[in-house]
């Protein structure tokens, strides 16, 4: 267990320096002290094209994808009072999906992929959020069944569309759904909605470590529930949809940062959300240098990657705390 | 004194069965009140509704004269604190994190806990009989020893009028009359009062002065313990013979042990 201060000043550091990897490796290395001279101005035409016009973009765009969907499975475990809940399990993801693969094999691309895939994750939000509040009961159990059955609904829609779609179009769609960043190129708008987001959260941290223990008892301690309620919903929904835009559907971060962060000590949402978005970020950083580096010049999805990084850290982390 | 707690007509009903119709209650600071009646009746309901967890159907409830809808939910957690039947923790947690949420409705928003919350929750958990328990993980506790945790975080809550959900769930004889004193002394203390939910209607006699008899067909006796414990009351509270004895120290009830 690592204390909160420590932690946090940890997981900085190690998003700064996964950061700054992100920028150096590539097909052209890049030394620290280019790199400098390129962000101050300088450096040639070829290193700056590359730093600034590919990797930056390309480094923030996985920060904040990571950082939105670790911090939106923290959200939304605390919602559904599931350890299991991930940012996608409501379905938000695969409204966004849907959308998006249908835009694709209507032969749409850049910007209105992205419209398509944010379309379908408001949509879905708000398609779950009527269904699950028709008789006016509110319970996480009722909202976690609804947004499942939704998430299967979507998930049917998707095989069909795989299966229709000409083979041209599918390695594309394969690697969206696999979560890649390889076309995430305007990280601004994500990096807005995380810092919004992150801020919001902050507010709620302490209510938030009262509503994990159960509604009723959140309540007897003075914390709105009603109004807390729809708002991490809505929260967490946004969250994921803006990191859905950006890179598909990255698997893994959302799930299994928030429990790491418990595990190293941060149970306190006041620490965990924080952690969550600098761990998150650090790790979907790191898993996108390895996915164009690994074995470049071919690009693997990000989201393989995550999963291939996380699993083993976090196996190990689980058992160190066991023993 | 003004009155803690003060019902007017109040009307509660659940999934269609009326608990209580047109309940006029007052809880006075010093008071110590068992809730009794069969499984099902609606203890916990009528607990819930009193203490603003659960909506009445009618009538009013008042929280120190003023309607318990008017209060801000943080203010009304520092003047009634309830404890729930039962709690699950999804998430793991050490037992200090867990009385430490007692304080909640206490600090501002950015406040953090101090050195002085800490102080009330390590004298909350030895008031329990777990000090040193601080750092040990939820999980790892016995269910006597959770119940434990739960009864030191209502007492780091530290509300006026405590409202117990059957507050000796789990606990083994000696830790259920360390529990019983503790709070029935704490009620005594600075205006503060009790309300509980119990099954043992020894205790109910020993610790308090003041009964509600909830029968669960609506019917709800409520008044002094003296004048509303005896064995035509309780035998059609629970359809069940009771005796009374007498014990070394004092009243004892027992069920008639043939049917």
């Amino acid at each position: 267990m690592i204390r909160p201060r420590p932690l946090l000043i940890g997981l900085l550091l190690l998003s700064g320096i996964t950061f700054a990897t992100a920028l150096l490796i590539g097909s052209i290395s890049v030394s620290p002290g280019t790199a400098w001279a390129v962000l101050q101005g300088g450096g040639d035409d070829l290193q700056r094209a590359v730093l600034l016009e590919l990797r930056l973009p390309r480094a923030l765009s996985a920060f904040a994808v990571g950082g939105l969907l670790a911090l939106a499975g923290a959200l939304m475990q605390v919602l559904l009072r599931n350890p299991l809940a991930d940012p996608y399990i409501l379905g938000v993801s695969g409204g966004a999906a849907v959308a998006t693969l249908t835009a694709m094999l209507l032969g749409a691309s850049g910007a209105l992929l992205s419209g398509a895939a944010f379309g379908g994750a408001l949509f879905t939000m708000l398609l779950v959020f009527a269904l699950a509040r028709r008789r006016g009961s509110w319970t996480p159990v009722r909202l976690l069944l609804t947004g499942v059955v939704i998430a299967s609904g979507w998930a049917a829609l998707i095989g069909f569309i795989l299966a229709v779609s000409p083979d041209t179009t599918l390695r594309g769609m394969l690697f969206w759904l696999m979560g890649d960043l390889e076309f995430a190129a305007q990280p601004y708008s994500a990096w807005a909605v995380l810092a919004v987001g992150l801020a919001v959260a902050l507010i709620l941290a302490r209510d938030l470590n009262v509503l994990a223990r159960g509604d009723l008892q959140a309540r007897a301690l003075g914390v709105p529930v009603g109004v807390l309620f729809p708002l991490l919903y809505v929260g967490a929904s946004l969250l994921t949809a803006a990191a859905v835009t950006l890179a598909g559907t990255v698997g893994f971060v959302g799930l299994i940062v928030p429990h790491l962060l418990r595990l190293l000590g941060g149970g306190d949402h006041r620490v965990l959300l924080p952690g969550a978005v600098l761990l998150g970020g650090s790790l979907l950083t790191a898993a996108d240098t390895l996915a164009r580096t690994v074995i470049a010049p071919q690009q693997l999805p990000v989201g393989v990657i995550t999963a291939l990084l996380g699993v083993p850290v976090f196996l190990y982390l689980l058992n160190r705390r066991g023993g | 004194m003004s009155l803690l707690l003060e019902t007017r007509g109040l009307t509660v009903s659940i999934a269609g069965k009326t608990v209580c119709r047109h309940l006029d209650l007052s809880i006075a600071p010093g008071q110590c009140w068992a809730v009794l009646g069969p499984n099902g009746s609606g203890k916990t309901t009528l607990l819930h509704t009193l203490t603003g967890l659960r909506a009445a159907d009618s009538g009013e409830i008042l929280i120190q004269s003023r309607p318990l809808t008017t209060w801000p939910s943080r203010e009304l957690a520092r003047i009634v604190g309830t404890l729930l039947q039962s709690q699950d923790d999804p998430f793991p947690s050490s037992v200090l994190e867990t009385v430490l949420i007692g304080r909640h409705p206490h600090l501002q928003r950015w406040q953090w806990e101090s050195a002085d919350d800490r102080r009330r929750a390590a004298a909350a958990l030895a008031a329990v009989d777990l000090q040193g328990f601080e750092t040990r993980a939820l999980a790892t506790l016995s269910g006597g020893e959770r119940r434990r945790v739960s009864l030191a975080t209502i007492l780091c809550q530290d509300p006026l009028l405590f409202a117990l959900d059957e507050p000796t769930n789990h606990l083994d004889l000696h830790h259920q009359v360390n529990v019983l004193n503790l709070f029935a002394h704490a009620a005594q203390q600075d205006s503060r009062a009790l309300l509980m939910v119990l099954h043992d209607i020894t205790s109910a006699a020993h610790y308090c002065d003041h009964v509600l008899l909830v029968y669960g067909d609506g019917e709800v006796l409520a008044g002094p313990a003296e004048e509303l414990l005896n064995e035509e009351n309780l035998q059609r509270l629970y359809g069940h013979r009771l005796y009374r004895l007498h014990g070394p120290d004092g009243v004892v009830w027992l069920p008639a042990m043939t049917r």
